[in-house]
């Protein structure tokens, strides 16, 4: 996803392109010099720990932070041009924070007039498959509930860029689950990029395209899912044999269900092969591996 | 400004239900306490005769109730729109308004034109189309309903569409000339909260004492006095009273209508001031301040 | 939300599980496959993934590209799934479950052969 040809050559097709990105407020540095780019038709999924710098990130990314370095959503400035940026994107900071004292039809009739992307028609089916009535008040929805109305303005604009804070943060499993078919059927289009942060790495690994890992503000996993399972190998050993893994210097060292794993870059030798089994490295373990040891060889990613 | 006119929807869908009641109770209550309480006249009053009577006693009673339900809505107004850059923020909903493409000056313009002067102006109209009945009420009490019914409607509806008129055309002005105190306060409110307007008080006394101490005259107080004039004056009396003071000229109200055109030029003429200009520059200093407070307060993490 | 174990890629695990359904005729030779979007909707799986295992599955010649038209199962390949299950089963399944036996010490004679129930008369 980062490759050097690709940062060389922004085209219309790539939606999001950041080069040594900082965002810094005061003496701290929440984001830390982070270039990737996002092409269209990906769903993106930005983890890390709270704190590591993905809010902060995001809201370089529609201009409400002060960015160093370069940066170009849908290709503009997102400082400069926030105005027109948040025409062709949306962006959910935080799925609860509906204005409390207006009625979800109030909503619906102000985003169409603010947001010219808008579909109130198609604001009110999605909030029929919802338990939310039009005329409630936001402020006598429950938290589930508000999300699930912001959820579902949201998907009614129809911008090329969806940016989501944890979206499915205080939703039931069945919420959850109805946000990812949404997020399959009016997002998987192969046109549009959605840009996700979440916590619940597990669940969401298989809606992910791509996948991007902050630790402490630097970005310590840059990669497609499909390269993962195309470059990387990883063995799952017992730690009798943790000697000779390691004897054939993987990648990573990492923790997994029952056991040690090591992760190679392209196939280890059929010696050590069969010291293990193969498995899939999924992101849980990536994730939990890579935040807490980041001397990961970035090179390679 | 391309939000401008949603932002300032906003403002009707949030406050209507507020405003009816600010506008319905006061006259229900006024016309349920005239029907059934007593009603007194002075001395004066009583030498006249029923027609003069009648016809005072209807326009004091509509004057009375239009300027009550505009010193009602003004008060409430005044307070929304001195709050309105951080009212948002309690319930972070300012998040979602900062999601949506709209600017930072028109977010910020669409309360003040809302509630500094389109309330006042629209509680001046329905305060005198509710005043009708209230005149009903207490012209029929005191010397009955065929007076009210004799009296000359063309002449009187005639005086009052001319001080609605000039009462309507003087608010804008009023507002220029008290645009800097008002948006000093704003900014005092935004950046310090409850805080602000003591703190602006303390700062403006400060201000002033080393002022005189500069220049030897009380600087400050005679601007902001001369401001204060100029405001009320705006809105009536800036060419002078149509009568003497203190007395009621019923003869002079057909001449109303000319003196409050002659009283409009005068008013107009007074803008030409550089105090005027001062204001303005001043006005505009602290509006910039309040878009970059609002700028910055949006990238807090 | 259909789970996916940790042997193998995502992509891979859906292409074993269009095949066994192939396998039991969903959908049947010469019709067409579902769509990525349905696929993709019914295993809450991003539609690049779903495309990688119906892409593995033309590969293995099971599934055809008609231009236009979509995917269509290609007639012949139930019984070419069936052949390669078979040999799975007796070259990987069949020496493990007979070293099992031999461990418990079960001989065939033992083994009830009685093929009642609906399913297995289907296959």
């Amino acid at each position: 996803m980062t490759t050097a040809e690709q940062q060389a050559a922004p085209s219309a097709d790539t939606l999001v392109s950041a080069r040594h990105l900082s965002v810094r407020y005061g003496r701290k540095t929440a984001v830390d010099d982070v270039s990737f780019t996002i092409p269209k038709g990906r769903v993106v999924g930005l983890l890390g720990h709270n704190g590591a710098g993905k809010s902060t990130l995001m809201k370089a990314l529609v201009g409400l932070a002060a960015p160093e370095g370069e940066l170009s959503v849908l290709g503009l400035h997102p400082q400069r041009d926030r105005v027109a940026l948040l025409q062709g994107a949306c962006y959910i900071p935080d799925v609860a924070i509906l204005p409390r004292w207006a009625r979800v039809d109030e909503l619906i009739t102000l985003m169409s007039r603010l947001q010219p992307r808008f579909s109130a028609q198609r604001a009110r089916q999605l909030l029929a498959r919802t338990s939310v009535g039009l005329s409630d008040k936001v402020k006598s929805l429950s938290k589930g509930m508000v999300a699930q109305a912001h959820l579902a303005l949201v998907a009614s604009i129809d911008a090329r860029l969806m940016i989501l804070d944890e979206p499915t943060l205080g939703l039931d499993v069945l919420s959850r689950k109805a946000f990812y078919e949404m997020l399959i059927d009016e997002w998987c289009d192969g046109e549009r990029s959605v840009l996700v942060s979440t916590h619940q790495v597990e669940e969401v690994e298989s809606l992910l395209s791509d996948v991007l890992m902050l630790n402490e503000g630097k970005l310590v996993l840059s990669i497609s899912l499909e390269e993962v399972d195309r470059r990387f190998v990883a063995l799952s050993h017992d730690p009798a044999v943790a000697e000779q893994m390691a004897a054939a210097h993987p990648l990573l060292k990492y923790r997994v269900q029952g056991g040690s794993a090591a992760l190679f870059d392209g196939e280890p030798p059929p010696h050590v092969q069969a010291l293990g089994r193969r498995v899939r490295p999924s992101l849980v373990d990536l994730f939990v591996a890579l935040t807490r040891k980041p001397e990961l060889d970035r090179q390679h990613f | 400004m391309k939000n401008l006119l949603p932002l300032m929807l906003r403002e009707w869908l949030q406050h209507r239900f507020a405003w009816a009641l600010l506008v319905l109770v006061p006259v229900a209550v006024s016309l349920l306490l005239l029907s059934v309480g007593s009603i007194q006249l002075d001395d004066e009053m009583m030498a006249m005769g029923p027609r003069q009577l009648s016809l005072m006693l209807a326009v004091l009673s509509m004057v009375i109730t239009a300027t009550v339900l505009l010193m009602l809505l003004a008060t409430t107004s005044l307070f929304i729109a001195l709050g309105s850059p951080r009212r948002d923020h309690g319930d972070r909903s300012v998040e979602f308004w900062l999601s949506m493409p709209s600017g930072h000056a028109e977010s910020l313009l669409a309360p003040m034109l809302v509630h500094l002067l389109l309330v006042p102006a629209a509680a001046l109209v329905i305060g005198y189309v509710a005043a009708i009945p209230v005149s009903m009420v207490v012209v029929g009490r005191v010397t009955g309903l065929g007076e009210w019914f004799a009296l000359p409607w063309g002449q009187i509806l005639a005086t009052l569409a001319a001080l609605l008129l000039r009462t309507l055309a003087g608010l804008p002005m009023a507002v220029l000339w008290l645009l800097p105190l008002l948006l000093a306060a704003m900014l005092a409110n935004a950046l310090f909260r409850r805080w602000g307007l003591p703190l602006l008080v303390v700062v403006m006394v400060l201000l002033a004492q080393g002022l005189e101490r500069l220049f030897g005259q009380p600087v400050l107080a005679d601007t902001l006095g001369a401001l204060l004039f100029n405001a009320a004056t705006s809105l009536a009396g800036a060419g002078g009273s149509p009568g003497e003071q203190g007395s009621i000229p019923l003869e002079a109200l057909p001449a109303l209508p000319g003196w409050a055109l002659r009283d409009f030029a005068a008013a107009v003429q007074r803008l030409g001031q550089p105090l005027l200009v001062g204001a303005l520059l001043v006005s505009a200093g602290f509006f910039a301040a309040l878009v970059a407070w609002r700028r910055r307060g949006a990238s807090v993490a | 939300m259909t789970t996916w174990d940790d042997r193998q890629p995502i992509y891979q695990q859906l292409a074993d599980l269009l095949a066994a359904r192939l396998l039991d005729g969903e959908p049947p030779e010469g019709a067409a496959m579902p769509s990525v979007r349905v696929l993709a909707g019914q295993h809450l799986l991003n539609p690049l993934t779903v495309n990688r295992a119906l892409q593995a599955l033309a590969e293995a010649g099971l599934l055809e590209s008609r231009r236009g038209l979509g995917l269509f199962v290609v007639p012949g390949s139930r019984d070419r799934l069936r052949a390669a299950e078979r040999e799975r089963f007796m070259a990987e399944e069949w020496p493990r479950l007979r070293a099992r036996l031999r461990r418990l010490g079960i001989a065939a004679g033992e083994l009830d052969w009685n093929t009642d129930t609906a399913e297995e008369k289907r296959a």
